[in-house]
């Protein structure tokens, strides 16, 4: 073993503020980080161990390239001022480099009070070093901080990295988090006994069990413990694979992302679960058809967007689903944007600001968006939103607009009968409304069944109603032996449902009685008879 | 690297992984042992299908944990082993263990002395199975002379009073590397509680061959076999359970680097309270009795038992090394 000099950790001034005010968060955002890092140096396993059930450590290992002790001493002293992306773009898999501003390795500081680090980067030595980040949590030691460096560099603490041989060609990194605050695990730890609560996902068989559980549950995650939270916010966040079927079963949405992450190869497991994107739809079980209970509208836009420098760059795809019911999980409702494959913030329900009030049709919209170039300049530095009045944001915003409410011209063709492709929203009405028509006619028809028992019934003599879509010169009429046709056009019918059945009982049950009985008294009294039978 | 940090790392490497002696105590002891404690365990009817709920020092291989499971001892499931507890000090190794057992009931990451103080620890007991595999001195010679470990192993057994368990304990035994002080003091705590039992001390007398002291100056080994399983009972009795020794094994270790020493494993048993109330005299009576019965026993020398078994020896080998590569535990879709 071999005891360095001591290192300062140094962060650049200009992001302690916006760091030590707490920028992550939830638990999964601080923990996206680490992935992240491990996504970016070729990792292809990422084991998280969150320590459950007590959460007294959480440890994160990945099979990366690894650092040298020299790497992370340059990291740590130069925390914000990272040059992951300034070297190159891409990996030496192919993979997009997520991190820019190397700040990730902070994200720790809201879930623990110390980290201990251990990597080798192949070369026969791997180092460890323990970074105690009480000093940094201090508020009155920030403040004092900030207080004496406007710009350049504040130091935070220091740390005294270790050596050790290692075996040569090894490469991997372990983060583990000791002290976790109290905060954080006593919320993981945290079950509440509320009416109507699951406790959590027990044992499921696989990240499709874990979706599947969620899904069902009416009020999705929040029925949920935290853990179960933080593993689904995790898998959505992480640059994970699909599940097989998702995100929409039966189709090929977005086929080149999905084999992209495929060929990315990077597998997350926490807790011994395998990460997927927890996104599948439809499972609701009401929803199954497509064209008629769901679809989607791909995505895709490749445009320059222009500006008082000349213009940048902005590409992006995706799709936007749709059903004719609300989607559940309610976490699952709005737009997601991706950025180098991982997940800034969550689902905006609001639909990127989307200016009109879209009521219920706001939660029956799921789309995912991943941007290939452009919007970085937009993200603020919590990597979780976005500054909205950023060109490239206010691009995306239109497109997605149009997506969901289509734009003026196509009104205008639309009422020409020069184009029938309708807007998300208005699918959504089509599917509503036919869904309705459709019930509406089902119960009608239940209803007609019903008045051709109560006549065959009474009169012991097999009776059959017809409904014809006609005007008809009577709304009802015996056009045959033993057969009555109603008139579903005729003027005559009340417009509300329940009112048209009372009319229609009336007069099936008036005709009939008239047709079958040869007097007056005759056919009052079988007009009663029909009427006490049909009383129900 | 430097050739002798490599042979370390594959020497330290073997003696976890492929050491018969230690999985022959793996086997023939906590798994044997295991078995008889889950047949306990459901014949109460409230857990009739339960499996064992279990405490352990792992190590990195987690070798004990994945023998158990898969003699359906302990429970496994896709994400992992919902049963089981583990305490660990190295946070490499802990990452090194969570990747390969998945999702535990519980991980501490801190010492074992320092981990059965913790409150958090009393809501995952009691344990069916408590294994304490030190691999070091229950008193080591940097350590103070009132051992930690011994009252932790105190607070353990407070924490399972009334309660049937089954408690595995190894440690080293090297009279080199132990605490004179210590062992100064607990040859004296047995010797006056041997003094004030004339029954007891003739039957140690009988069956070591020797008084405790000279006891001690010509068997370290034997010594602790003797007059450590009589303490751990006593213990259990004031925490009103009746603990019985199983059996004890003995095997010697030849390291790289440094003296030979040996290792000393004891199984205990304790009887759980819902099998008749025992009056506190009814207790005295059957620890003593358990007692007597320590001193003859006489430990397993597997070793010797190895020896004559060339075959059996690798085939032990062969196994422990067969679990200790196990893939890790990982549910995927």
């Amino acid at each position: 073993m071999q005891k360095l000099k001591p290192v300062y950790i140094n962060v650049a001034a200009s992001i302690i503020a916006d760091i030590s005010s707490g920028i992550y968060r939830t638990p999964a955002n601080a923990l996206k980080e680490l992935i992240s890092n491990s996504f970016d140096v070729d990792a292809t396993e990422v084991y998280i161990n969150t320590g459950y059930s007590n959460f007294d450590i959480f440890t994160i290992s990945d099979n990366g390239r690894g650092m040298s002790v020299e790497d992370f001493t340059y990291y740590m002293k130069h925390i914000g001022g990272s040059t992951k992306r300034v070297e190159k773009d891409v990996t030496d898999l192919g993979r997009p480099i997520i991190g820019k501003l190397g700040i990730g390795i902070l994200a720790v500081s809201q879930i623990c009070k110390e980290f201990t680090v251990i990597s080798s980067n192949g070369d026969g030595k791997k180092f460890e070093a323990t970074i105690d980040l009480s000093e940094f949590e201090e508020i009155e030691a920030r403040k004092k901080q900030l207080g004496e460096r406007k710009g350049g560099t504040v130091t935070i603490g220091e740390f005294q990295p270790f050596l050790y041989d290692e075996e040569r060609g090894k490469r991997y990194t372990v983060i583990t988090l000791n002290k976790i605050n109290d905060g954080y695990r006593v919320t993981l730890q945290r079950e509440f006994n509320l009416p109507r609560l699951k406790k959590r996902v027990a044992n499921p068989k696989g990240f499709l069990d874990f979706v599947k559980e969620i899904a069902t549950a009416k009020r999705g995650l929040a029925q949920f413990t935290e853990y179960d939270r933080l593993i689904w916010e995790l898998a959505l966040v992480s640059p994970a694979k699909y599940l097989e079927e998702g995100p929409i079963i039966g189709e090929t949405c977005i086929p080149e992302i999905k084999r992209k992450l495929d060929n990315y190869n990077f597998r997350v497991i926490i807790d011994g679960l395998e990460l997927r994107k927890p996104i599948l739809f439809p499972l609701d079980e009401k929803v199954r058809k497509k064209g008629s209970d769901f679809s989607f509208v791909p995505v895709s836009y490749d445009k320059t967007v222009k500006d008082s420098l000349g213009g940048s760059r902005l590409k992006f795809n995706g799709y936007i689903y749709f059903q004719r019911r609300a989607i559940v999980p309610p976490e699952l409702r709005g737009v997601l944007i991706r950025i180098r494959n991982v997940a800034i913030g969550y689902y905006d329900k609001s639909l990127l600001h989307y200016p009109l009030p879209a009521g219920p049709l706001a939660n029956q919209v799921s789309g995912e968006l991943y941007v290939e170039e452009g919007l970085e300049n937009a993200l603020n530095i919590d990597r979780n939103s976005f500054r909205e009045t950023d060109l490239h944001f206010i691009a995306v915003q239109s497109k997605i607009f149009e997506i969901l409410a289509g734009s003026k011209m196509e009104a205008r063709e639309r009422r020409r009968g020069v184009s029938e492709q309708l807007p998300v929203f208005d699918m959504i009405r089509l599917y509503s409304r036919q869904r309705r028509d459709e019930e509406t006619r089902l119960e009608e028809m239940d209803y007609v069944r019903y008045l051709e028992k109560i006549v065959s019934q009474t009169l012991r003599t097999t009776f059959s109603i017809k409904v014809v879509n006609e005007q008809g010169r009577q709304p009802v009429e015996i056009t045959d032996t033993n057969t009555i046709t109603i008139f579903d056009k005729n003027q005559l019918w009340p417009r509300k449902r329940r009112e048209r059945n009372v009319f229609r009982k009336l007069l099936i049950f008036k005709e009939v009685s008239e047709g079958v009985s040869e007097s007056r008294e005759a056919a009052r009294s079988t007009f009663l008879q029909l009427l006490n039978r049909g009383r129900k | 690297m430097s050739e002798i940090d490599q042979k370390k790392r594959e020497y330290f490497k073997r003696l976890y992984t492929e050491d018969p002696a230690k999985h022959f105590v793996r086997v023939y002891g906590w798994l044997d042992t295991a078995k008889k404690r889950l047949k306990e365990i459901r014949l109460d009817d409230r857990r009739r299908s339960d499996f064992a709920k279990y405490f352990t020092f792992p190590g990195e291989y987690a070798i004990d944990v994945l023998l158990l499971a898969e003699n359906g001892i302990i429970e496994k499931t896709n994400l992992g082993f919902p049963g089981v507890v583990y305490c660990e000090r190295q946070p490499d190794i802990i990452s090194i263990i969570n990747k390969k057992l998945g999702k535990c009931r519980g991980v501490f990451a801190d010492t074992f002395e320092r981990t059965v103080w913790r409150s958090s620890f009393k809501s995952y007991c009691p344990f069916d199975i408590i294994n304490l595999d030190l691999t070091r001195e229950i008193f080591p010679l940097n350590g103070r002379s009132e051992s930690n470990t011994i009252k932790a192993i105190e607070q353990l057994l407070w924490l399972h009073k009334n309660v049937g368990f089954d408690l595995y304990l190894t440690f080293k035994s090297s009279l080199k590397e132990t605490n004179p002080m210590a062992v100064k003091e607990f040859e004296g705590l047995v010797e006056d509680n041997l003094k004030n039992n004339a029954t007891l001390e003739d039957a140690f007398v009988k069956n070591c061959g020797s008084h405790v002291k000279e006891l001690l100056k010509k068997d370290f080994t034997l010594f602790w076999c003797k007059s450590f399983p009589k303490w751990i009972l006593e213990i259990g009795l004031t925490n009103n359970i009746a603990g019985s020794l199983l059996s004890e094994y003995v095997y010697l270790r030849k390291p790289r680097f440094g003296d030979p020493y040996n290792i000393i494993t004891f199984l205990f048993s304790f009887e759980r309270k819902s099998h008749g109330y025992m009056s506190k005299p009814k207790m005295v009576t059957k620890t003593q009795q358990e007692i007597l019965k320590t001193f003859t026993i006489s430990p397993f020398d597997v070793d010797k038992i190895l020896e004559k078994n060339s075959k059996g020896k690798k085939k032990l080998a062969d196994d422990a090394r067969r679990i200790s590569e196990m893939p890790p535990k990982v549910a995927s879709m």
